[in-house]
């Protein structure tokens, strides 16, 4: 157990966004438990609450090839009741609790803000479903659960505008049997083939203490929350970590041209996605300063030549997505009424060309500095906020407190890295081009 | 960046307004000891002894001489204020004719000042590390902006510039103009958006500024003219017609001299009197259809006009709601999605604006369920009327009101948006303050009667958005004729000559 120093992130905000940035951190006190289960406490008495996350290192990263969608479908039975709590919903609802879970491609949390007297009620209800699951496991859970996530699949994706670009981004950077094909929600026929067997060996497997961190944030007398931890976690038994998964990153060797036909698109939107990195990668930081400069902000370069100047777009972003086995970089510009994708593509083309050549301004990544920092700290601003920043620093870096280092890593990003990232993360030659057209039945038309 | 999938919808609040490479290697399979014999994990631990309760944060008022209200409340919690802006005039400010005109006046405020170019702007906030951002709602136009308290000052310059001098020059409202059509475009085919015009429609009636299409029509965005904007903000950006609410770290003794000296001398002026028709009334239920053959999914919503916020029975209504649909373990979403397995999510809410009060059902489920889903709500909601709310579903909802407080004004922005909100909708300014105990009073007759006599759904109008294939049986339901607004929704016929603006 160590305990950290504490400023407070008051003095963070301040800081960070001064050129000099000093040393601030998040105040909080770490342990782990003999059977792995790491604790990580914060106290935040602003308000007689308390944030409760648990994150298990486990996400569609851990997908077998023919199961996607697996590691989302197995977060919702874990909403499905334990073996001492049969309905852990209801639980929650009597207590006023907020709560939700969600899966990515390398991660599954579960978490709760709950009144502050009503903190054991929330580690109860979590130790349970991490350690008694399975005895009330049982099939007609899992074929309720299976329509759930079968209807979310059709309202997020097949039922949005543009939902289906984002699937096939993934299924094309990520080809079978990689376990991202298909991103984290699947498709609906590997969903519905999911088993009773496939859910029990998939906690088994990842779903153990050693494979957890449990963050608490907010108002509690931490010897209390201590003991309380010992009591409902400590019992459970002990099993090794699992191996992380290790999947090659599939590298893009040409242009790829893909096109979409969007029945629910009336405009076209033009993708060009890159292979990109892990999390905390080398050229991470820089890729973000990048991602900023390009589209994130009214005045990054792609919305001031496409949406202001040549107005042939009505919107632009760029995304640095970091992810576990090797994650994509994107820019994303949706055509104003009248306009293609050719010219899109032309236009994102020559602003790339010319960042490439010539590198950002001083300016241009000061000002991306202050963006990307200044979002890291206001995401603070929450105990459940915080719970999550405490539980992904331990994750990724194996550091909770690592935000300090964290802004220090964006505070030294250099103009001549970002130049560097332009070249080496966005080679005109290695790109996927999606064009997504308005597509299937002509609106209206069908009588 | 990552991008969650969360395991439901995230329910609105309940009150605040509301191949190639190697497939991972299997792990073995670690023969762990069953857990230990754990009987005592039975029971629901008791909770702690009891912390101080939650005090829900209460505006300080003032009034600037040229009657601007200003509401203020200190938090040195974080270094970062917030100032929210709000015009008390949104949507119903538009004519006749130039539906949209409001959202237009919204996306084209903060593109230039007489000052500032609109990059300017953006560059500027951006240099400050403060956001702005400006929204148009029925009721209102609000300006909001979060800057850190050492930036307060030239962040207030800035607002005070966006809100009081904005230039309108014709090529920026020539770009948003463009924006604002595209995106109508891509309106037409998005099932939430048919579904939320098409309850407008039925909520406040077709000749109403609030049953337009949200953001207006192609033609009546095509018809306004930068005079139009002009008039607008000329007409209704005025500090009698206006608010200003301040949550942060801010110096006490500065804050009023800081907002005089950039609001101070904005000129009152009398508001034109409101021409606004009246709100529809209650007509015998009906069942509008748009078809979407292209979907897959089935856009869902039953709404009604319901009581105001300052009706005595508002606030068990909203409890009453809570256990109905506005919770993930209440009856709507529990029977269609847990028990059914029919859709995602599907909920009902209450939300206020200055003049009414709307309940509505929402959910999108799956095509082929569509006429079974109708019937299961009706089936839900009538049940629910005849007054048979258990003690248990309304010690949740209560529970569920009361403990998402401290959550809901955690932050400063939340806290000064709902200062706007309470005083736009007439409610006190100590409203969350002494809901604990007002909410503690409610009993389960007096939340069963609410939900009795507003509740009933015989009367509430539906709106299904989907497939037409999907459809059939609608009828047979007998919950009301059934109209095809397909044609209207989707673009496909003249608009009445009542949208069509005069030629000026």
């Amino acid at each position: 157990m160590r305990t950290r120093a504490a400023t407070t992130w008051l003095l963070v905000l301040s800081t960070a966004l001064a050129a000099h940035a000093a040393e601030p951190s998040i105040p909080f006190e770490e342990y782990t438990l003999p059977n792995g289960l790491r604790v990580i406490l914060s106290e935040d008495h602003r308000a007689p609450q308390v944030a409760v996350s648990v994150w298990y290192h486990v996400g569609a990263a851990n997908q077998r090839p023919g199961r996607s969608g697996f590691a989302h479908l197995f977060e919702h039975m874990m909403f499905s009741g334990s073996q001492h709590v049969p309905q852990p919903d209801q639980v929650l609802a009597a207590i006023g609790a907020q709560t939700n879970g969600s899966t990515n491609f390398d991660r599954t949390n579960y978490f709760e803000t709950v009144p502050a007297v009503q903190l054991p009620t929330a580690l109860w209800l979590e130790s349970d479903r991490m350690g008694f699951l399975l005895p009330t496991l049982d099939q007609k859970k899992l074929e309720t659960q299976r329509d759930v996530v079968s209807n979310e699949f059709r309202q997020s994706y097949e039922n949005r505008p543009y939902g289906r670009a984002f699937l096939t981004l993934c299924d094309t950077l990520y080809p079978k049997p990689h376990p991202y094909f298909h991103c984290v929600i699947g498709s609906v026929e590997e969903i519905q083939a999911a088993s009773l067997e496939d859910l029990r060996g998939f906690f088994r497997e990842f779903y153990r203490p050693s494979n957890a961190t449990l963050a608490l944030v907010g108002d509690f007398d931490p010897k209390v929350a201590r003991e309380l931890v010992t009591r409902y976690f400590g019992p459970l038994p002990t099993a090794p970590v699992p191996p992380k998964p290790e999947v090659p990153q599939p590298k893009l060797d040409r242009v790829v041209e893909r096109t979409i036909s969007d029945p629910l698109a009336r405009i076209p939107q033009l993708q060009m996605v890159w292979n990109g990195v892990k999390p905390f990668a080398p050229e991470e930081a820089a890729g973000d300063i990048l991602s900023v400069v390009l589209g994130g902000t009214k005045t990054s370069r792609l919305y001031r030549r496409l949406v202001l100047e040549k107005q042939l777009a009505t919107n632009v972003f760029a995304n640095n997505a970091s992810l576990g086995l090797g994650g994509y970089f994107q820019v994303v510009a949706t055509a104003r009424e009248g306009h293609t994708v050719a010219e899109l593509r032309k236009e994102v083309e020559a602003v790339l060309e010319e960042l490439r050549r010539d590198g950002p301004t001083d300016e241009e990544v000061t000002r991306a500095k202050r963006n990307v920092v200044g979002g890291l700290v206001r995401s603070l601003e929450r105990v459940s906020g915080k719970a999550e920043q405490l539980n992904t620093y331990a994750m990724l870096t194996g550091d909770p407190g690592y935000l300090s280092k964290d802004i220090a890593r964006y505070q030294a990003v250099t103009r001549t890295q970002v130049h560097e990232a332009a070249k080496t993360l966005l080679p005109p030659d290695r790109v996927l081009v999606l064009d997504t057209e308005p597509g299937g039945t002509a609106p209206g038309a069908q009588r | 960046m990552r991008t969650p999938f969360r395991r439901a919808p995230l329910v609105s609040l309940l009150l605040l307004a509301c191949a190639g490479p190697q497939p991972a290697p299997t792990p073995p399979v670690a023969a762990a000891a069953p857990p230990p014999a754990d009987a005592w994990r039975d029971a629901e631990p008791a909770p702690l002894p009891s912390a101080p309760p939650f005090s829900a944060p209460v505006a300080v008022v003032h009034t600037l001489p040229n009657r601007l209200g200003v509401l203020l409340r200190e938090n040195h919690a974080v270094p970062v204020v917030v100032v929210e802006l709000a015009i008390k005039t949104g949507v119903d400010g538009d004519p006749p004719g130039k539906a949209g005109l409001a959202d237009f006046l919204g996306g084209v405020l903060d593109e230039g000042t007489k000052s500032r170019t609109s990059d300017q702007v953006a560059a500027q906030l951006e240099d400050l590390a403060a956001f702005l951002s400006i929204s148009t709602t029925l009721d209102g136009v609000r300006l909001h902006l979060n800057c850190l308290s050492d930036t307060l000052v030239p962040a207030l310059d800035l607002l005070a510039d966006v809100a009081l001098n904005p230039a309108f020059r014709t090529g920026d409202v020539e770009r948003v103009r463009g924006q604002i059509l595209t995106s109508l475009q891509q309106r037409r085919v998005s099932p939430g958006a048919l579904a939320g015009d098409e309850v407008a429609r039925l909520l406040y009636g077709p000749k109403h500024p609030w049953g337009q299409p949200a953001g207006g029509t192609p033609e009546s965005v095509r018809a306004i003219r930068r005079a139009d904007l002009v008039r607008f903000h000329d007409t209704y950006f005025r500090p009698n017609n206006a608010l200003l609410s301040v949550s942060g770290d801010f110096e006490p003794s500065r804050i009023l001299p800081l907002l005089s000296e950039r609001f101070g001398a904005w000129r009152p002026r009398s508001l034109p009197p409101s021409r606004l028709p009246g709100f529809p009334k209650d007509a015998p239920r009906t069942v509008v259809t748009v078809d979407l053959p292209e979907g897959t999914q089935s856009q869902l919503a039953l709404a009604t006009r319901t009581l105001p916020a300052t009706h005595p029975d508002a606030l068990a209504l909203s409890t009453a709601n809570a256990a109905l649909g506005g919770l993930f373990t209440s009856r709507l979403n529990h029977q269609l999605r847990e028990v059914k397995g029919w859709t995602y999510g599907l909920f009902s809410s209450v939300a206020f604006n200055k003049r009414t009060g709307v309940f509505q059902v929402r959910g999108s489920v799956q095509a082929p369920r569509t006429v079974d889903s109708l019937k299961e709500v009706e089936a839900v909601m009538g049940q629910y009327a005849t007054g048979d709310l258990t003690d248990r579903e309304l010690a949740q909802a209560k529970e569920a009101i009361l403990q998402s407080l401290p959550s809901a004004l955690e932050t400063n922005d939340a806290v000064a948006s709902t200062f706007v909100t309470l005083s736009v909708l007439g409610r006190p300014l100590d409203y969350y303050a002494t809901l604990p105990r007002r909410l503690g009073a409610l009993t389960r007759d007096e939340v069963a009667r609410v939900a009795k006599a507003n509740l009933e759904p015989g009367r509430i109008p539906v709106v299904v958005v989907g497939p037409r294939k999907d459809q059939e049986g609608l009828a047979a339901l007998k919950l009301g004729p059934v109209v095809d607004r397909t044609a209207e929704a989707r673009g496909q016929v003249p608009p009445s000559p009542a949208q069509v603006p005069a030629a000026r």
